[in-house]
């Protein structure tokens, strides 16, 4: 048992006293900025509790411990807040000795006995307690009508103040009062219209009319999937908290960089129910904003796969509820993408859905052809200079992280490359690398696409054989393991063996004996969901294809798939 | 139905009991049964109590009851209808009031009741179990809503307050609820009346009666509820003085505006409180002979109001009349309407 330091103890207990039932504004709004570390305390305090073999310890060694829970039960912030009240009324029950063995539990007792009347009923001889007394109903009913109610009528408060004139007096201390006192109540069903109707409400004067706390509490019940208000409530949340947008990011982020098993299977789910594509498509600021965190991301682990299948997945989303929005209300697509070269903008957010098969080569060299422009420029800049430009390798970074939100081109580059011939692969084998490499650190790309042509050889080599023969598969186990370019090379395997004619039984072996590695097994499911997200999208679906994309899978498993390099 | 007025009576029994020392002798067993019996008789009760012909036996039934427990067990405090609709809620509190109740029962009830896990969802097979959690929070979330203004930028008015609009939106659903159903008129008085009385006097009641009355957006459904309301409150003279007592002046103004019917037994009021009035010669001044009765002054203050009001004119023209009726003297201290006029002109 660790013992609660003193100094909290005193600070929790002046708090305790101080807050009584937080009858005035400046205590209710205290007691809402501490609402979060109240409730670790109580957690603390909880753990304290448990252990202990009677009441009579717990005063013992904790004397201020009654004093304090009974002071919490009168605060109708603490007691109306889901966790808090349970995290209250846990210590409480703790207290509770079912055999008292002496005068002080059976007074702790009776104590317990008259809070917990206080805390389920109301005093004799009021209105409030006539009316709850003959409403016909159980309390529980009556009460939670009553807060629909009074939820009702504060939210056409709220609502009506938005017409408020600017030569009326400024409402916004009201609202904030409001604000203050929704903190407990984010997460209550009955209460979500008025939280809804406080995040809608536009901030139409300078001085900022919702409370920190209630953002906050919003944000962060959000994040818990504790919310119940409606979408566009929280896309206002989002347009007028930065902070609260950029968490609602990082959350998705670190979910899909933590948690692979799971998000893995249901990548597009979990960005869909995130709302921020939608949010995106409705507010172009969300987009950059969105983006902007995903271009940080992308810049620190570069070689991460799981991002690149978020920012995909994220950006086909975004596009398919742009699509499903009138037209009318849509911004140009240019202003989403202010920073990408323009003339990629048609080739590249043209889905490959959208493009016949057959057609699919001539649009890819079309793509080729641009980046090659603009690499060509950037070559030799860099042969004049010695040294990139700034711009420049910005110029070069927003093209290539188009073509990483436009993933799906790569993927139909990759697939082409099963069945081409040697000259067409070229420009293909080049979208790939530069996707898989954009930098020319060391002047690596040379190389990186000379190991690209050598990794395609052998695989067309492997692939249409029966049964592969051990030398057969060693250069590309070399290939795989040489840190350069894995990703790649990867990449190139995966669509060989999914596309590709040859048996599933002898693919599924060569990639078992290939993907040893924990490590490149990993990469190979998420890479492998990632393609599926494609193809999932596409209606003419070669009937070969699913099955045989569900049998790799299996087949390296997602049991393998967790923590994902 | 014999078998139910049966179960009726031994379950108001035990709530009787779990008032009594009796109590000692219950296991947690007990208790849970106890509760099952409750939430029968919640169960009976919103199934028959808005059907006049079954309220009647089953009234008859709590009156039998009443009478046999009384004997039985002196200080028994009769038990009504309302009871009935809130039986597990009552067993509880009787159960924490009680210094005897064991503490095994308490504990158990802890336990069930109130230490739900998750979000307090009811659980399979425990519906009989009362979700206390819920009802704390939403007892504290109405205490923390409950205290707005609704018009922060009119006139400060303690009773322009969610609450007490809300209560008044519920009081008239409730009269409603029974006003659907032919034959409940009396039993709608009836619960006025319990309402008022349990409300400990009139105080912030008259309040929540005002915010029924100047309920706005009236449905017809609202309207009904409204005049029944007037209706009770005309039926009890001493209740109406109370009430026009207790309102402010404005809020006496607000409602003759919007109830004509109002408007005429304020008037009846006013009239009854000016002729109380006398004429102290020596002091030069109108003084009220007992205590019921109200001053010059807040007569004048409840005109003025009217005065102020869309109802200016046809105040002024009511006065006249009294006036003349009086006599038409133009000086002072002869008639209370003359003294009136002039304060208010």
């Amino acid at each position: 048992m660790t013992a609660l330091p003193e100094h909290q103890v005193s600070f929790w207990m002046d708090k305790a006293v101080k807050w009584g039932q937080a009858t005035s504004h400046s205590v209710q709004l205290d007691t809402t900025r501490h609402m979060d570390s109240l409730k670790s305390f109580l957690q603390q305090l909880l753990r304290t509790l448990q252990p202990m073999s009677s009441t009579t310890e717990a005063m013992k060694s904790l004397p201020f411990v009654g004093q304090f829970l009974g002071r919490l039960c009168w605060n109708p912030y603490v007691t109306a807040d889901g966790e808090s009240q349970r995290l209250l009324l846990q210590c409480v029950g703790c207290l509770y000795s079912a055999e008292p063995k002496n005068a002080v539990e059976r007074r702790a007792n009776d104590w317990i006995r008259n809070l917990l009347c206080h805390l389920t009923s109301e005093e004799e001889g009021s209105v409030v307690h006539a009316l709850e007394k003959h409403s016909g109903s159980i309390p529980q009913q009556y009460y939670s009508e009553t807060l629909k109610k009074m939820v009702a009528l504060l939210t056409e408060e709220v609502s009506k103040n938005r017409i408020t004139k600017s030569s009326e007096r400024c409402s916004c201390d009201d609202i904030h009062a409001v604000s203050v006192a929704c903190v407990p109540l984010v997460t209550h069903p009955d209460a979500a219209p008025l939280i809804g109707a406080l995040l809608k409400r536009p901030g139409s004067c300078s001085c900022s009319h919702l409370s920190e706390e209630f953002i906050e509490a919003v944000s962060a019940a959000w994040l818990r999937r504790k919310l119940v208000v409606e979408d566009d409530a929280l896309m206002a949340l989002w347009c007028h908290s930065l902070s609260s947008l950029e968490r609602a990011v990082l959350s998705l982020l670190e979910s899909v960089l933590s948690d692979q098993g799971s998000v893995l299977q249901t990548l597009e789910k979990a960005v869909t129910e995130s709302l921020l594509p939608k949010a995106s498509a409705l507010h172009c600021h969300i987009f950059l904003i969105v983006n902007d965190v995903f271009r940080n991301a992308l810049r620190a682990i570069e070689e991460n796969l799981a991002v690149r299948a978020l920012i995909k997945v994220f950006t086909g989303c975004f596009l398919k509820s742009r699509t499903a929005q009138k037209p009318q209300e849509n911004l140009p697509l240019r202003a989403f993408f202010p920073h990408a070269p323009q003339n990629l903008l048609t080739p590249l957010l043209t889905a490959p859905s959208e493009v016949p098969k057959q057609a699919w080569l001539k649009h890819l060299h079309w793509i080729v052809k641009l980046f090659q422009e603009i690499l060509c420029e950037r070559n030799e800049r860099e042969e004049e200079v010695k040294e990139e430009s700034p711009r420049r390798r910005r110029a070069v970074f927003e093209a290539w992280f188009l073509l990483v939100q436009c993933g799906h081109w790569v993927d139909a580059a990759a697939e082409l490359l099963v069945s081409v011939g040697s000259e067409e692969s070229e420009p293909l084998l080049f979208l790939l690398t530069f996707y898989h490499h954009p930098t020319n650190r060391g002047h690596q790309s040379a190389q990186q696409t000379i190991v690209a042509r050598e990794a395609w050889s052998h695989l067309r080599i492997l692939f249409p054989t029966h049964t592969a023969p051990p030398e057969q598969l060693s250069p590309v186990n070399e290939l795989l393991s040489s840190t350069l370019s894995t990703n790649l090379i990867l990449h190139l395997l995966l669509n060989f063996a999914i596309f590709s004619q040859a048996s599933i039984s002898s693919v599924t072996e060569v990639i078992q004996k290939v993907l040893s590695e924990a490590g490149m097994r990993r990469r190979a499911v998420w890479m492998l969901s990632s393609m599926q997200h494609r193809l999932n999208r596409e209606d003419s679906l070669d009937a070969r294809v699913h099955p045989r994309l569900r049998t790799l899978q299996d087949s390296i498993g997602p049991a393998h798939a967790a923590g994902c390099t | 139905m014999e078998a139910v007025l049966e179960n009726l009576g031994s379950t108001l029994e035990l709530l009787a009991v779990s008032q009594m020392d009796f109590v000692s002798k219950w296991d947690a067993q007990t208790a849970d049964r106890a509760f099952q019996w409750a939430a029968y008789c919640e169960h009976v009760y919103t199934r028959f109590h808005s059907n006049p012909s079954v309220r009647a036996v089953l009234e008859e039934c709590l009156r039998l009851t009443n009478e046999r427990l009384c004997e039985a067990l002196p200080g028994h405090r009769p038990l009504s209808l309302s009871d009935l609709s809130q039986c597990r809620h009552r067993l509880l509190i009787c159960l924490l009031r009680n210094p005897l109740t064991p503490y095994s029962v308490i504990k158990s009830l802890f336990d069930k009741s109130l230490l739900f896990e998750g979000d307090g969802d009811m659980k399979q097979g425990r519906e009989t179990d009362m979700d206390l959690a819920g009802l704390i929070g939403c007892k504290s979330a109405c205490k923390i809503l409950g205290s707005f203004p609704l018009n922060p930028k009119g006139t400060p008015d303690s009773a322009a307050v969610t609450q007490t609009h809300v209560q008044g939106l519920m009081l008239l659903q409730r009269i409603h609820a029974l006003q659907r159903l032919p034959g409940n008129d009396s039993y709608n008085k009836a619960l006025l009346d319990a309402v008022l009385q349990d409300s400990g006097g009139l105080g912030h009641f008259s309040d929540v009666i005002t915010a029924s009355l100047l309920m706005k957006d009236s449905s017809s459904e609202h309207t009904a509820a409204q005049d029944f309301l007037l209706d009770w409150l005309q039926g009890d003279e001493g209740l109406l003085h109370s009430v026009c007592h207790s309102l402010s002046v404005e809020q006496c103004a607000k409602l003759s505006q919007q109830w004509p019917k109002f408007r005429l037994l304020y008037w009846g009021i006013l009239k009854k409180w000016a002729s109380s009035l006398e004429y102290d010669v020596a002091a030069g001044v109108w003084i009220q002979p007992c205590d019921s009765a109200v001053s010059f002054k807040t007569l004048v203050d409840h005109f003025m109001s009217l005065w102020s009001s869309p109802l200016k004119e046809e105040t002024k023209k009511e006065l006249v009349v009294l006036k003349k009726e009086e006599g038409d003297f133009d000086v002072q201290g002869l008639s209370v309407w003359t003294d009136l006029l002039i304060q208010l002109k």
